[in-house]
């Protein structure tokens, strides 16, 4: 007998749906075993089929995913019947097992796990289980932020979550990790906390995790890579001083993406044959660059509330996809007209 | 001396500079200077003016002044000249009291330059007409070769916008004509920088003779582009790369770009990787160096970059691995989806596609 199995995250629960070569029957057990723990299904009325709910809550519990499935049979003559089930792949690609696994399957762009809310499971379950492991913290909380902010839900009920590990992460001591890992990840953090208060349009928020990225600015050349959250984090710092019409903070954030551009270009090294993404990196602090330059050429000729305006009207989506999905949203008008009235 | 016995009068001087046609001419109607002299072109009056010079009539020669103010001289702007619907036919007329006008005569020494004029004319019209999709790139590349020919080895920028419209016209056809490409070389080859046209007009047509060459490898040599291209980046040294503009820049990337494909395509997989090397520090230099000072830069800037992206793609993805390449139609179908993604622009895509005989993939 065969069964194949397919599994996938359901609201509260990881539902895997079981379907055999022949129809179960009323008197069959079929259960998933995870971590030491066995979650029985159900089999559907005509025995087409059997579901197994594992509620999430319980499984982020579990230190160990490895699993296993049981299902019985008794034959007419009283006979157990073994069961052959199909790889979970779902399962199987929660369950990780080393380091290299982890960043392959939730960091890295190309080969991460395709199905986002598996990603987050992951991510939970690392912050959950890995209290002290900066880096592994820190990718977690940008595999989980970026999720969350990716839905455009401000009510997500992971926020909560995603801001009280972030903040413990931020407070973690540099202890066994170079300068430059600590920095990377620091600011990759701060950076997608930038677009979580965007998503939450809270103001306070947003400006405090701009500056604390900003406060890195001072090691680019050495790290090369965070020119895109510089650029980026000084365009949004500028629009937020034009929207509280202070022309002349905002032009010092602008002037600076225009360095940022360079010294980051610079550095840049297009010489190993993983480069290839230094280009995206360009490109992306180039479109900051031109937003910017913009931006401060057209407040020149401006005052008072045309500069307000100015910041407000801006489409984000022209630096990154994802600011402009927070801008369609109204998270920028929000924080605009908040930050024009404080 | 006049086409009617009623008036006599010659055109005796033509000058082309500074972007304007002068025209000396003078006329009498029996002894009587014409009351204005015109310069038309076909029906169209492009100048008048009424005599003011003195030249002693019945005589040819300029500096054989006389009394009688019968002469003008005449001028017009070429880009005006460039708005006439009509550009054979340049002739100059002198108008009588009774208003009759009588055409006048073109003195022997002073006809080239109405032919030049009428060159310049018809060349900026099928400048703007290929640019408007009027002229067929085939005459366009026919008039281009013609005019080459005609101006070869002189100094100016009439050598690098004339090959540049050749390469436009032959990209355009999605072809290319050894013979065309064989001027094109010559010319790039016999053009020297100078002071008022620098270096970056050879970039300029290094990039587009690279452009025509690698949408047809087999007419020119890699080893002759490289060799040019080697001159060209030489022109330019990194020290200078400030004083370059974009579209020169772009052009400078381009023109890595370019070679790198043509050698991609011979399976030159170590030539590919040495344009890949020296275009690599070339490319970032010119981002730093180069100011963005308006918003039109960035596009361009843009290009650069991902000129070179696609550069670094085909020495490290593809070259480095040759079998990658030449064992995997998948890997050739990837490239042209990058290079679809990267530069959508419809003028780079028949030169992409047609090196690896394959078909854009549906985005």
């Amino acid at each position: 007998m065969f069964i194949e199995t397919q599994a996938a995250f359901a609201g509260s629960h990881l539902r895997v749906a079981l379907k055999p070569e022949a129809s179960f029957l009323a008197s069959d057990y079929v259960a998933l075993e995870i971590g030491g723990n066995r979650f029985a299904g159900t089999i559907a009325q005509g025995g087409a089929s059997a579901v197994i709910e594992v509620p999430v809550d319980e499984l982020l519990k579990l230190s160990s995913l490895d699993y296993s499935f049981h299902a019985t049979r008794t034959s007419r003559r009283a006979k157990k019947v073994e069961f052959e089930f199909s790889p979970c792949e779902l399962v199987d690609s929660i369950n990780i097992k080393s380091t290299e696994d982890y960043m392959e399957r939730v960091q890295m762009l190309s080969r991460r796990i395709p199905d986002p809310l598996a990603i987050r499971f992951c991510a939970k379950h690392k912050l959950i289980h890995e209290p002290t492991a900066f880096v592994l913290r820190g990718v977690a909380l940008c595999a989980l932020g970026y999720r969350i902010v990716e839905g455009l839900d401000e009510q997500d009920a992971d926020l909560d979550f995603l801001w009280r590990e972030a903040e413990s992460t931020l407070l973690l001591p540099q202890t066994g990790v170079t300068e430059f890992l600590y920095v990377r990840w620091t600011t990759s953090v701060t950076m997608m906390l930038v677009y979580a208060a965007l998503l939450q349009k809270d103001l306070a928020r947003l400006e405090y995790y701009l500056r604390k990225t900003l406060s890195y600015r001072y090691l680019l050349p050495k790290a090369s890579l965070l020119h895109t959250n510089f650029s980026r984090c000084d365009t949004l710092m500028g629009l937020v001083c034009l929207a509280r019409r202070d022309r002349t903070a905002a032009r010092e954030f602008f002037n600076d993406v225009d360095e940022v551009f360079r010294v980051g270009v610079t550095a840049s090294d297009l010489s190993r044959s993983t480069g290839g993404f230094k280009f995206s990196e360009m490109n992306a602090v180039l479109k900051a660059a031109r937003a910017s330059a913009r931006i401060r050429s057209a407040a020149e000729v401006l005052e008072g509330d045309g500069l307000v305006e100015l910041a407000r009207k801006q489409n984000l989506g022209e630096m990154s996809g994802i600011l402009g999905s927070l801008g369609r949203l109204g998270c920028w008008d929000a924080v605009i007209a908040e930050a024009s009235s404080s | 001396m006049s086409e009617s016995a009623a008036v006599q009068g010659v055109v005796y001087k033509t000058v082309i500079a500074s972007g304007e046609l002068e025209v000396h001419a003078w006329a009498l109607f029996g002894t009587q200077p014409a009351e204005r002299i015109e310069l038309r072109l076909g029906d169209e009056i492009l100048a008048s003016a009424v005599p003011s010079l003195a030249v002693k009539h019945g005589r040819a020669n300029p500096d054989d002044a006389g009394e009688l103010p019968c002469a003008v001289a005449l001028r017009l702007s070429l880009d005006k000249a460039t708005t006439a619907d009509v550009v054979r036919g340049l002739s100059v007329h002198a108008v009588d009291a009774a208003g009759r006008a009588e055409r006048i005569a073109v003195a022997l020494h002073a006809a080239p330059y109405f032919a030049a004029v009428a060159e310049s004319v018809a060349r900026q019209r099928a400048v703007d007409k290929l640019r408007a999709g009027k002229v067929g790139p085939r005459i366009v590349a026919s008039y281009a070769v013609a005019r080459l020919s005609l101006i070869e080895g002189q100094a100016g920028d009439e050598i690098p916008e004339t090959i540049q419209l050749l390469a436009d016209a032959q990209l355009t056809l999605g072809r290319v004509n050894t013979f065309m490409l064989r001027v094109m070389l010559k010319s790039v080859n016999a053009w020297q920088p100078s002071e008022s046209f620098p270096a970056k007009s050879r970039i300029a047509m290094t990039c587009a003779l690279l452009a025509c060459a690698a949408l047809n490898s087999k007419s020119v040599a890699g080893e002759t582009c490289s060799r040019l291209l080697q001159q060209t980046v030489q022109a330019v040294p990194a020290s200078r790369y400030s004083g370059l503009d974009w579209p020169a820049g772009q052009a400078l990337v381009m023109s890595h770009f370019y070679l790198c494909l043509m050698q991609f395509r011979n399976g030159e997989i170590d030539a590919v990787m040495r344009t890949a090397a020296a275009a690599m520090p070339i490319m970032k230099s010119l981002l730093v160096s180069i100011p963005l000072s308006a918003d039109n830069d960035y596009p361009l800037a843009d290009r650069v970059i991902w000129s070179g992206y696609i550069v670094y793609m085909l020495a490290h993805i593809y070259a480095k691995p040759i079998e990658r390449y030449a064992g995997s139609p998948a890997s050739r179908k990837d490239f042209l989806r990058h290079v679809q993604r990267l530069l959508p622009a419809k003028d780079w895509l028949p030169i992409v596609t047609d090196f690896l005989g394959e078909s854009i993939p549906a985005a």
